[in-house]
Formats: structure tokens, C-alpha cells, sequence
């Protein structure tokens, strides 16, 4: 992400001598299932076939909100066959919707998004594999479930709980300021094996940041990077 | 109430008995008097005179002289006793032992009962005992005649009778005197007792009448006209009370509201702060208060304080705080919760209290709040040695309120007062200003009138001014007409400019154009000639072989010789950007061993490297650039050089002062010089200067002995400009020659600092951004042999050199015979040990502590074994679809080669056809480099479709293609491929030549992916035009890979396989 595109938290939006806590204000929870489904596309032909090289992945969702995104992501692995020897780990500053995301369901007012989500991703098989509908709500399946391990965690204020294959951060890193964003991209380096894959929303890009070096893109466009460096 | 209290004195006691003594004497004073008279009548029966007369005598003076001389004692009554028991005798002894006498007896004790004293019995008694005793024991002795009588002898029985007897009449007469006294007595106590009640009573009636309600008075609870007394005291004393507080309260409040009513006058008079503290010390003494606070709130701060105005009995700075806020401590707590709070059993250390009242010990603190209109004005404490009590609390009550709207309204009238006189304020000055504005205006008028006069006189000298000005009118003119020629010549030379920078832009074009057409038929060349050289037909001679190899090796030779131009021309025309970085000495040293250690062993030839230890570490320059330089420099001194001969790089701090024509060197006193120097030929000291321009070596005949196309040093010339320095050269005939590179020694500058410290990523070997992998061996240990050479052409077409084991045993020996080995390629699954075995012993080896080491398993291993793996080596890889891929990220990562691929290619469409199933592609024995076909039979019988608008590049990839067995379908333009493909034509894959007349390669690409049947036909972009925004051009036209001429045939068909299995 480059300082032009970042907001700037220090200018109009409070009133001198006020206290300005390092949380950002607002972060959105905004998501779904699959969402951007051409990313999950590229996820799933390049990075999934790519863990199946690691002996043992570790996936970490940061700023992982209701969970959608980790579901997808376990859906992609449970196709890959590696879901039963992957760890995931997903993480967020909000409590309450970790305690969403950890019940594992989800409104059916978006199914039919979903289902076209899920079909764009190139997911063999079908939607209701992976969940029950049948409750007037979607539920992810017990099986899948079980395994995901959501946790509340500070990305800014915590320590890296890990060494990872795959770093999910897509859309958290544009609600710091700048500084903080570097501070971050740091952590999740530092939490990233060699040759692990950091994937980010599709506006961070890192084309002009200094941690650049450590890193090759995987697809311009995509902000889907690979760690380069030790 | 107590007995003891209520024992009777002597006296009292005494008089008790008073009137019973003196009834009692009476009749025993006439008794006696009387027995006298009758012993006297007895004297005239029985003549006994002188006893009648002695003994009753005798008795009277007895008893009235002891009452006479001691009348205050009881003695008397005594001896009137004793006496009447001699009468008894008297008389008994008169009559001859009457028995009857002996009733006189019962009469003297009857008598003594009266005197209610059981004592009295005594001496009657003791007298009768010792008398009949006395008698008795005479007549036992035979005493005879005692009273002249005619008693029989009395026997011990009679007397024990008569002493039993008259010992019992007695004892009862004693009891009943002894009852008589008793109740004498308590009738006495119980007289006393009744009056002492009712003289307390009567006290108490006294003091309630006095108004005393607080002495303690000893009430009898047993007397009820007592407790109704107490009762009606405390009524009364409550009453008392009350009355008392109320006019406390009335009193107090009356005094604060006299106050307050002069708030406006006195207030004035002696100022706001000593008007609070009159009105705190009026409070706090009202209260009995030992010290006072008055804060005042204060609502001007950002944060509402309690502002400290007054204190009683204290000094100001010694309060602890003058401004407090809302919550802190007591009054910040009061002005908080709008309540007063009573501190009470205030601890030794009050300061931990954060009152107001520092350091005293009271015994009680009060802090109050003062509100009006529920709204807070301030608080007032107050600390004192007693306590506060209701009272205090009801005067606080209402004087609170008062002070508390008295002074909100003061306020509120300050407020109004302060805008009033505001206004007033701003009236007066703006009537001030108004005076000064009236006054300028005059000045103003004046000055006019001055100007006017000076108007005129300038008129005057204004008709000169004009003669003047016309005379330079006409000199601007003659200016601007040569400012317009200047102008017409400025804009000549613009023109010109842009002409220059149009054909730099043509020059530039016109080397890519150049590079294409000489790329072209080169390519087909190297292609056709590395073909023939192959002789898969065996139809050629050895010669012809040779001669194939011959054409292969000139063109190559041609190839660099283009490469070289277009490198010199781009720095002449400025194109060459500089990356500066921190650049490591021994760095480039360890690079510059790498690359021409081979050379040197190879050529039978020394090679040393020295770096001096004076210089940094560190220094900023391009790096690349300045390899390139000092390679040029060393293969041109390997070139030269014969065997045996030595070949030398130093790397020092050069002496400022040599001659330098460069004037960065001029300027700067530290200078590092890179001197390569060889033993060869050298240079004669007449072409010394010569050797350095374009297409020059030292004699025109060497090219064809040592080769190469004499731009090597023109290029090192210039870069060495570039990079601010120069190259030099110090060389005598035959004896050697030495190229010296000088470059100013610049300090890192703070962008360019290595981050060596930075713990975040480390490298664990230095970055070589190396990109010749031919220079790294990987050792492969597998056991299955289809997968070992399946490793080994992976390794092959990224270039590494490979060694393959198929054990761990021979793994072992081999990589103890040290040879050169960078990094290892493990099986866990070996025949004779495990990968993890194996690993350790190498770990053991010498020269391989540290060697990277990638362990390759089919099988997932456990935590466990992974964990006990990770002690050796990080890198784990599982067999799966990309595990090559990652084999090469990894080696490229380990031995610091950047990746030859900058991003993946993904189609954005999905496919529509479905994947073929491919079997596992056949391996046939493994190629030397440079074999143009592919070991998989995948691509056989596939159909490529070529368009290229070169016949002769179409012939060499045919003939490629061919001889893989893939059928070849070829256009001459994006036209006629777009004809053919709309005719029907179902490739498997398309090959686009870029550059093509008609319709160049950009726009059939465009065309194709638009037609819906070929969306997903993979399709390489094929061009020689060797500009970077090329490769991304294609990519957005719709191509899925690019590569670039001359084309490297196996990495072609590698990318046509990868494409091909992909969709």
C-alpha cells in the first residue's frame, strides 16, 4: 500500500488535544463467502497446490471478522485434501465477532451470492458439501469447523503467535496510518516461512514499499505475494 | 438503694429509743420506789429493818446515782436491772424463803421487756443464777439458817429446775425485748429513709424549676414520683433543646442573611476575596469550626474546578491544592455527588485524605456542597475539635442555600455588569475613534491642498518627462525588433532540439529495429546449426558436425557482439540508469572467484584476489555496472594470458594524488581502485591509447587468435565514466599489463545502508544476485532412478550443474571427496538409511556444516521427525504438483539467485476444455546442454500454429518442431493467422512472432482472444525486441507467456508443455 493511498489519521478528523488511540476507528467487518471470487480463482490454483509442497501448512487469517473468508479458505483446502494437516489459525481485535465466527453460520439473505462466489472459484463439487442449509441459516459443516481456531489477537499490540505458509491480511493494513502499516507488514513477515505466501487486499499493494525486497509478487493486480528471503 | 446507707448512728440510734427509755424508766423509777416502800412494810411483818432499810437503800442510790452521774449511757438501766433481782433477794431473805417471791422475778423481767433492750435480761438474770446458786451450794455444804427458813433443802434437780426455768422466761423476755428493738429500729430506718426520698425529690423539683437539665441526679427507681420527675426533666430538657438549636440555626442564618444583604456595598467596599472570607468566618465560627475552606467553582478552565477563595484560621498556601477537580478528594467528591460528607475518627495521617485541610488533626471534617437552582456554586469544609451535630447541619442547611443563590446571583449580575461596561467601554472608544477619524480627515484636507500644489509643479516638469519619453519610445522599439529576432532564433533552436531528441528516439528505434533484424536470421542460424551439429540423422560427416559447431559458435560470438553495440549505445544516448546501492568489497570479490575460477583452472593459470583490509566494508556504487567492468577486465586478462601465467585482482585504497583526468576523482582524496593485472602479452606503449576505443585490440591480428569483439573496453570506459571514475593502464610488451578501475570511495549514504543488523531477514548467506546458476552444483540423492533424472533435467533447464547419488552411503563418499557441492537435494525414503541419517552425517562432514539442504519426501512425515529435521535444515518439501517449482524457489533462495520468473501467469477465464490426464511424462536419458527436444512425449502429435513473417525462422522452428513430432500450421501476418483460425483451424497452442507487417502480433493476439473459441488457446508472444515494456505488452494483449529471440528451443517447448498441461 503507498502513502498516497493510505488515510491520514492525523489530519481533520479530531479536534486537537484530543487522544488519538493507535486502534483505528472503524474497521469494517464487511464480508462474504468467496469474496472476490477471481482471487480465491488464483488462490486456489496457486497457492493451494503450492502448501501441498509443505509437509505441515499453518494458515493465518489476521483481521478475519465473521469468518467467511477462513471458511472459504478451508473449503479450499478440504478440495485439496489438505485441510486435515493444515492449522488455521484466525484472528481478530473484535470479540464479538469472533464468537460469530466461531458458531460457524451464516445468513442465507446472500446464498445465492455465495453460491455464485463458490462457483467462480472454481470449487469442484457442490455448495452444500461443505454446508447445511437446512436450519434457515448456512451452516459450515461440523467436520470443517471443529478444526479452525479463532482467537483474539491485536495485530498491531501482539506478538506473532507463529511461523506460517499463508498469511491472509486482506483489507485490515489501509485502516492504520502509514507507520503503523510498515510496523504490521514487519510482524507478518516475520511471521511468514521462506516461500510462504502473504496475501493482502487488491489496493495494499507493496510496489513501493521498503519491505518490498523480501518479497515477489505472485500476480500484479492481485497483491498476492511470496517471501523471498529468510 | 443501699442498706449501709441507712445504718443508724449511736445517737440516732439512741434517740430512737428516747421515749421507750423514758416510759420505761418512769414506771421502773416508781417500781423500785415502790419495792423500797414495800420491803419497808415487809420490815414491820418479819422485823428485818436494817435489811429493808441497807439493801433497798443501798439499791436506789444505785440506780438514780448512776443515772444521775452518767445519764447519757444505758448503764443505769443496767444496774436497774441488777437491782430488781437484789428486791428479789431482798425480799426473799425478808419473808423467810417465800416461795411466792419468786413471781417478782417474772414482774422485774416483764418490766425489762418494756425498755425493748433483750440485754437487760442479763444482770436479773446472772444475779437470780449466782443468788439460788450461791444459796444452794450453801445449804449443800450444811451451811444452816441462811434465810431463817423453813425451805426444804434444795436438792441439784430443784435447782436445775428452777434455773431451766427461769432461764427460758428469761430467754422468751429477751426475744420479745430483743423483737421490740428490732422493730424500733427499723421503724426508726424507715422513717429516715422516707425523708431522705423526699428531699431528693424535693432537690430535683428544685433544679428542674432552676433550668437544669444536665446534673446527674440520683433518682430512686424504686419511687415513682422519682422517675416521672426524671421523665418530665428529660421532656422538658429535649424541648430546651430544640428551642436552642433552632434559634442557633435562626441566629446564624439571620447573621449570613445580614451579610449577604450587603453583598452589593460591602462586597465592593472591601473587595470579592475578603467578602467570601468574612462570610467563611462567620460560618466557621457560628459552626465552633477550628478551620474553613470556601471554594468557589470555577467554570472558565476547560474542566470545571472547585477554585480555592477563602480560608478561616489558615493560611493560604498552605492548603495542599487551589484548584481542585470534580472527584478529587472530599470537596471534589461533594461537588461530585452534590451532598455534603462528614469525615469522622479522622486518622493520624489526615493528609492521606486528600482534604483541603492539610496537615491538623481535627476530630471531624464537614465539607458541604453550595447549591442553587440544583446547580453547584462551591463547596465549604470545615475541620473541628468536636463534633458536628444536628444543629450544625440545619444552620448549614439553610445558610448554604442562601450564600449559594446570593452569590450565583452576584455572579450572574457580574456577568451582566462586566458586558455592560464592555459595551460601554467599546462605546467610548469608538466615539474616541471617531474624534481621530474627524481629526485625520482635517489633516487630510490639508494635505490635499499641498498636493494640489505640488500637482502643478510636477505638471511642469511632466511636459519635459514627455519630451524624454518619446525619445526612449523610440530606442524599445529598436529593443523589441531584436528581441524578436532573438526570440525567432530561440524558437529555431527548440526546434532543433526537439528535432535531436526525435532522432535520438529514431536512433534508439532504430537499434531495436537493427537488433530484431540481426536477431532474426541469427536465431535461425544458432537454431539450424545446433540442429545439424545434433546429426540426429546421422547423415552428416564428423566434419560436417565440425562445421556445424563452427556456425554455431561464430554466431553466438555475433550474438554477443550485438548484445555489446546495443549496451554501447545505449550509455552514449544516456539510457543507462545507474542503481545505487551498498556494495560490498568482498562481495564482489567472492563474485569475481566464482566466475573465474573455472576460467583460470580451466586455462592452467593463477588467479589471486586481494582485498585490501584499509578500506570499509561498504562504499556506493552500482553494483552490476561495476561487475561488469571488472569482468570485462578479467576475461580480457585471461584472454591475454597463457598458462602458467598469473592473473591478479586487487582491490585497494589507491593514492589520491595519481594523475586523474576524471574530475570526481580530482575532488576526492579517497579513492579505491580495482587493478586487474596479468602476466600476458601487454600492450606496446604506441596503441596503448588506441586500445580503448571501439572495435580496437592492440593488433588487428589478435582477434582472430584470442577473439572477441574489441567493444569490451569501450564499454568499461564508459561505464567507468558513468560510475565517476576512469580505467587506466600501466603495460610493457610481453611483460603484462594491469587495468586499474580508480571510482571515488563515497561513504554509504543513509538510503543505501546495508541492513546487516536488521534481525527481520538476515540472510544466513550473503545475496549474490547472482544470475549464472551454472557456476552452483546440486547434489541429488534419490533412489528411485525415473525421479533422480526427472531432478536432474529440472535442474538442467534452470541451468544448475547437478551430481546425482542414489544412497546415503554413496552421498557420504562422495561429499567427502570434497567435491564442490552448494546445495543438496535429499530423499528422505533412502534404501540404506533415512533422509534424516544421512542428514546428520553430512552435518559432520567438514566444509558441510552449513550447506543448505532440502529434504524431498513422497510421505508426510510426523511432527516429531519434523521437528528433529528442523534441528539440521529448515527446508522440508512434500512431493506433490508444484514441489518443483518450489525445489527451485527454495535453491534460488538458499544460493541467493534472483528468480528467473517475476510473476506467475494466470488465465483469467476458466477453461473449457477439460484437462487432459497426462501420463507421467516418459524420461529418456538425459541431454547435454543445448539439445533442441524436449525428453516428454507429451507434446507429441499436438498442433502449433506459428505465425511469423520470417521464412527463415519459420523453417527453424519447424524444423523443431518436427523433430519433436508436433505438427506445424504457419501464417505470415496476424492477418492471414486470423483468416486461417476463422477458416477453422483448431490449434493447440499458438506461437506469435510481435513484430509483423500487416498486422503485428499485439493485435492478432487482441483479435484471437476475442473470438470465442480460442479465449483459452494458450498463446507465447515471440519477439526480438529486446525493450522491457515488451513482455508486459503481450501479457496485456492476451498472451499467456512471452519469450525473446534468439529463442532458446528448450525452454520453448517447456513453456508450450507447462501451457499445455495447464489448460
Amino acid at each position: 500500500m503507498t502513502q498516497t493511498q493510505s488515510i491520514d489519521f492525523s489530519k481533520g478528523t479530531t479536534a486537537p488535544g484530543t487522544r488519538v488511540s493507535s486502534q483505528p476507528r472503524i474497521i469494517s467487518g464487511l464480508t462474504e463467502l468467496f469474496r472476490d471470487p477471481e482471487y480465491f480463482r488464483l488462490i486456489r490454483q496457486e497457492i493451494i497446490s503450492y502448501l501441498e509442497t509443505f509437509s505441515h501448512p499453518k494458515v493465518w487469517h489476521v483481521g478475519c471478522s465473521t469468518g467467511e473468508e477462513v471458511f472459504s479458505m478451508a473449503i479450499l483446502l478440504q478440495e485439496a485434501a489438505l485441510f486435515n494437516k493444515t492449522d488455521i489459525l484466525a484472528t481478530d481485535t473484535y470479540q464479538h465477532r469472533l464468537i460469530q465466527a466461531k458458531n460457524g453460520r451464516l445468513s442465507t439473505r446472500m446464498l445465492e451470492q455465495y453460491q455464485d462466489n463458490f462457483k467462480e472459484s472454481g470449487v469442484k463439487g457442490k455448495f452444500e458439501d461443505y454446508f447445511n442449509t437446512s436450519a434457515g441459516y448456512l451452516e459450515l459443516k461440523a467436520s470443517l469447523l471443529q478444526r479452525l481456531n479463532f482467537f483474539r489477537h491485536d495485530i498491531l499490540q501482539g506478538a506473532s503467535p507463529n511461523t506460517f505458509s499463508c498469511i491472509f491480511c486482506r483489507n485490515v493494513l489501509f485502516y492504520y496510518p502509514p507507520e503503523k502499516q510498515v510496523q504490521i507488514l514487519e510482524k507478518l513477515l516475520d511471521s511468514l516461512s521462506p516461500m510462504g505466501f502473504l496475501v493482502l487486499g487488491r489496493v495494499e499493494d507493496l510496489r513501493f514499499s521498503p519491505l518490498k525486497k523480501h518479497l515477489k509478487i505472485l500476480r500484479k493486480g492481485y497483491s498476492i505475494y511470496q517471501k523471498t528471503s529468510f | 438503694m443501699e442498706r449501709e446507707q441507712f445504718t443508724l448512728s449511736a445517737e440516732q440510734r439512741k434517740a430512737l429509743f428516747n421515749s421507750t427509755n423514758e416510759r420505761s424508766d418512769n414506771i421502773l423509777q416508781k417500781f423500785l420506789l415502790g419495792s423500797f416502800v414495800l420491803g419497808i412494810i415487809m420490815a414491820f411483818v418479819y422485823d428485818t429493818w436494817l435489811v429493808a432499810i441497807a439493801v433497798g437503800g443501798m439499791s436506789l442510790i444505785a440506780y438514780f446515782g448512776t443515772k444521775k452521774l452518767l445519764p447519757e449511757s444505758n448503764l443505769y438501766q443496767y444496774v436497774g436491772s441488777a437491782v430488781l433481782a437484789i428486791f428479789m433477794a431482798q425480799y426473799i431473805y425478808q419473808l423467810h424463803g417465800l416461795f411466792e417471791m419468786h413471781f417478782f422475778a417474772f414482774v422485774a423481767c416483764t418490766l425489762m421487756i418494756t425498755y425493748s433492750n433483750w440485754r437487760l435480761q442479763l444482770p436479773l438474770f446472772v444475779i437470780i443464777v449466782v443468788h439460788h446458786a450461791t444459796f444452794a451450794y450453801m445449804q449443800f455444804v450444811g451451811v444452816e439458817g441462811i434465810y431463817f427458813t423453813q425451805l426444804p433443802y434444795m436438792d441439784l434437780t430443784t435447782f436445775l429446775i428452777h434455773a431451766g426455768l427461769a432461764g427460758l422466761i428469761i430467754s422468751i423476755c429477751g426475744l420479745w425485748g430483743y423483737f421490740s428493738e428490732q422493730k424500733i429500729i427499723n421503724d426508726g430506718i424507715r422513717a429516715l429513709k422516707a425523708e431522705f426520698v423526699l428531699a431528693e425529690n424535693l432537690k430535683i423539683a428544685k433544679t428542674i424549676k432552676e433550668g437544669d437539665f444536665d446534673s446527674e441526679l440520683a433518682t430512686n427507681s424504686q419511687d415513682p414520683l422519682s422517675e416521672a420527675l426524671s421523665e418530665m426533666r428529660q421532656f422538658l430538657k429535649e424541648n430546651v433543646e430544640r428551642e436552642a438549636a433552632e434559634k442557633y440555626s435562626s441566629q446564624g442564618v439571620a447573621q449570613v442573611s445580614r451579610l449577604l444583604a450587603d453583598i452589593n456595598t460591602l462586597g465592593k467596599e472591601i473587595g470579592w476575596e475578603k467578602y467570601i472570607d468574612k462570610i467563611l468566618n462567620l460560618l466557621s465560627t457560628h459552626l465552633n469550626a477550628r478551620q474553613g475552606t470556601f471554594f468557589m467553582l470555577n467554570e472558565k478552565e476547560e474542566e470545571p474546578m472547585l477554585q480555592l477563595l477563602a480560608g478561616y484560621a489558615y493560611e493560604k498556601r498552605k492548603f495542599i491544592k487551589n484548584k481542585i477537580p470534580f472527584g478529587e478528594g472530599l470537596i471534589g467528591q461533594v461537588a461530585l455527588e452534590k451532598k455534603y460528607i462528614i469525615v469522622k475518627d479522622l486518622p493520624e495521617e489526615y493528609f492521606l485524605i486528600s482534604s483541603s485541610l492539610g496537615s491538623a488533626h481535627p476530630k471531624e471534617v464537614l465539607a458541604w456542597p453550595l447549591i442553587a437552582d440544583q446547580k453547584l456554586v462551591g463547596v465549604v469544609e470545615f475541620a473541628s475539635f468536636n463534633s458536628f451535630e444536628e444543629k450544625h447541619f440545619n444552620f448549614l442547611e439553610e445558610a448554604s442555600f442562601r450564600i449559594a443563590s446570593t452569590l450565583a446571583n452576584a455572579q450572574a449580575q457580574e456577568r451582566t455588569r462586566r458586558l455592560l461596561e464592555e459595551s460601554v467601554a467599546l462605546k467610548v472608544s469608538l466615539e474616541e475613534n471617531n474624534q481621530k477619524l474627524e481629526a485625520q480627515a482635517d489633516q487630510l484636507k490639508e494635505s490635499e491642498q499641498a498636493l494640489r500644489q505640488q500637482q502643478e509643479s510636477l505638471l511642469d516638469a511632466n511636459t519635459e518627462l514627455e519630451a524624454q519619453k518619446q525619445e526612449l519610445e523610440t530606442q524599445k522599439k529598436a529593443l523589441i525588433e531584436q528581441n524578436e529576432e532573438i526570440e525567432s532564433a530561440k524558437a529555431e533552436l527548440i526546434q532543433k532540439a526537439e528535432e535531436l531528441e526525435a532522432s535520438n528516439t529514431y536512433k534508439s528505434e532504430f537499434l531495436a529495429n537493427m537488433s530484431h533484424e540481426l536477431r532474426t536470421p541469427l536465431n535461425s542460424i544458432l537454431i539450424l546449426a545446433n540442429i545439424l551439429a545434433d546429426n540426429k540423422g546421422e547423415r552428416l560427416s564428423d566434419k560436417d558436425v565440425e562445421h556445424a559447431k563452427v556456425i554455431h559458435k561464430a554466431g553466438s560470438d555475433l550474438l554477443t557482439l550485438i548484445n555489446d553495440i546495443l549496451d554501447l549505445s545505449k550509455i552514449e544516448a544516456g539510457k543507462l540508469d545507474l542503481l545505487m546501492e551498498a556494495v560490498g568489497f568482498d562481495e564482489v570479490a567472492k563474485d569475481m572467484e566464482m566466475m573465474f575460477e573455472h576460467v583460470a583452472e580451466k586455462k592452467g593459470i593463477n588467479f589471486e584476489i586481494e582485498v585490501d583490509e584499509k578500506l570499509p566494508n561498504y562504499f556506493e556504487s552500482d553494483r552490476v555496472r561495476l561487475e561488469q567492468i571488472i569482468k570485462n577486465l578479467l576475461s580480457n586478462a585471461c584472454k591475454f594470458t597463457n598458462k602458467e601465467g598469473t592473473v591478479k585482482l586487487g582491490i585497494q585504497l589507491a593514492d589520491s594524488s595519481a594523475n586523474f583526468k576524471n574530475e570526481n576523482l580530482q575532488d576526492t582524496d579517497r579513492i579505491v581502485s580495482f587493478a586487474v593485472s596479468d602476466t600476458g602479452i601487454g600492450i606496446p606503449k604506441e596503441k596503448q591509447a588506441k586500445i580503448f576505443e571501439a572495435f580496437s585490440q592492440a593488433d588487428g591480428s589478435t582477434s582472430r587468435k584470442y577473439g572477441g569483439t574489441g567493444l569490451g573496453l569501450s564499454i568499461c570506459v564508459q561505464l567507468s565514466h558513468l560510475l565517476g571514475g576512469e580505467v587506466q593502464l600501466e603495460s610493457e610488451e610481453n611483460s603484462g599489463s594491469t587495468f586499474s578501475l580508480y571510482l571515488p570511495l563515497h561513504a554509504v549514504s543513509a538510503d543505501h545502508t546495508p541492513n546487516d543488523d536488521q534481525s527481520l531477514f538476515k540472510p544466513s548467506i550473503p545475496q549474490l544476485k547472482n544470475t549464472d546458476r551454472s557456476n552452483s552444483t546440486i547434489l541429488i540423492v534419490e533412489d528411485q532412478e525415473l525421479q533422480n533424472k526427472a531432478l536432474g533435467q529440472l535442474l538442467n533447464r534452470h541451468n544448475f550443474h547437478y551430481s546425482q547419488t542414489f544412497n546415503g552411503q554413496d552421498t557420504l563418499t562422495l561429499l567427502a571427496e570434497e567435491r564442490k557441492v552448494d546445495c543438496v537435494i535429499l530423499d528422505y525414503n533412502l534404501p540404506d538409511m533415512t533422509g534424516l541419517d544421512v542428514l546428520k552425517e553430512i552435518r559432520q562432514i567438514e566444509g558441510f556444516h552449513q550447506i543448505p539442504v532440502i529434504i524431498h519426501t513422497a510421505e508426510d512425515l510426523s511432527l516429531d521427525i519434523q521437528q528433529e529435521i528442523n534441528q539440521y535444515t529448515r527446508t522440508i518439501i512434500s512431493k506433490a504438483t508444484q514441489s518443483s517449482r518450489r525445489l527451485i524457489d527454495e535453491i534460488n533462495l538458499q544460493l541467493g539467485y534472483e528468480d528467473e520468473e517475476e510473476e506467475i501467469v494466470v488465465k483469467k477465464k476458466p477453461k473449457a476444455k477439460k484437462a487432459t490426464k497426462t501420463t507421467k511424462p516418459k524420461i529418456s536419458k538425459a541431454k547435454k546442454t543445448g539439445s533442441a527436444s524436449t525428453d516428454s512425449t507429451f507434446l507429441k502429435d499436438k498442433h502449433v500454429f506459428l505465425v511469423d513473417d520470417d521464412m527463415r525462422n519459420i523453417f527453424a522452428i519447424s524444423a523443431i518442431m518436427e523433430s519433436n513430432s508436433i505438427a506445424v500450421e504457419t501464417a505470415l501476418n496476424g492477418k492471414e493467422a486470423l483468416e486461417k483460425l476463422e477458416e477453422g483451424l483448431e490449434p493447440d497452442i499458438i506461437l506469435m512472432d510481435i513484430m509483423m507487417p500487416e498486422m503485428d502480433g499485439f493485435e492478432a493476439i487482441q483479435r484471437i482472444r476475442k473470438m470465442e473459441k480460442y479465449q483459452s488457446t494458450p498463446i507465447i508472444a515471440i519477439t526480438a525486441k529486446a525493450m522491457a515494456e515488451d513482455r508486459q505488452n503481450c501479457l496485456d494483449a492476451g498472451a499467456d507467456e512471452y519469450l525473446s529471440k534468439p529463442l532458446d528451443t528448450e525452454l520453448l517447448l517447456k513453456r508450450m508443455e507447462e501451457l499445455l498441461k495447464n489448460s
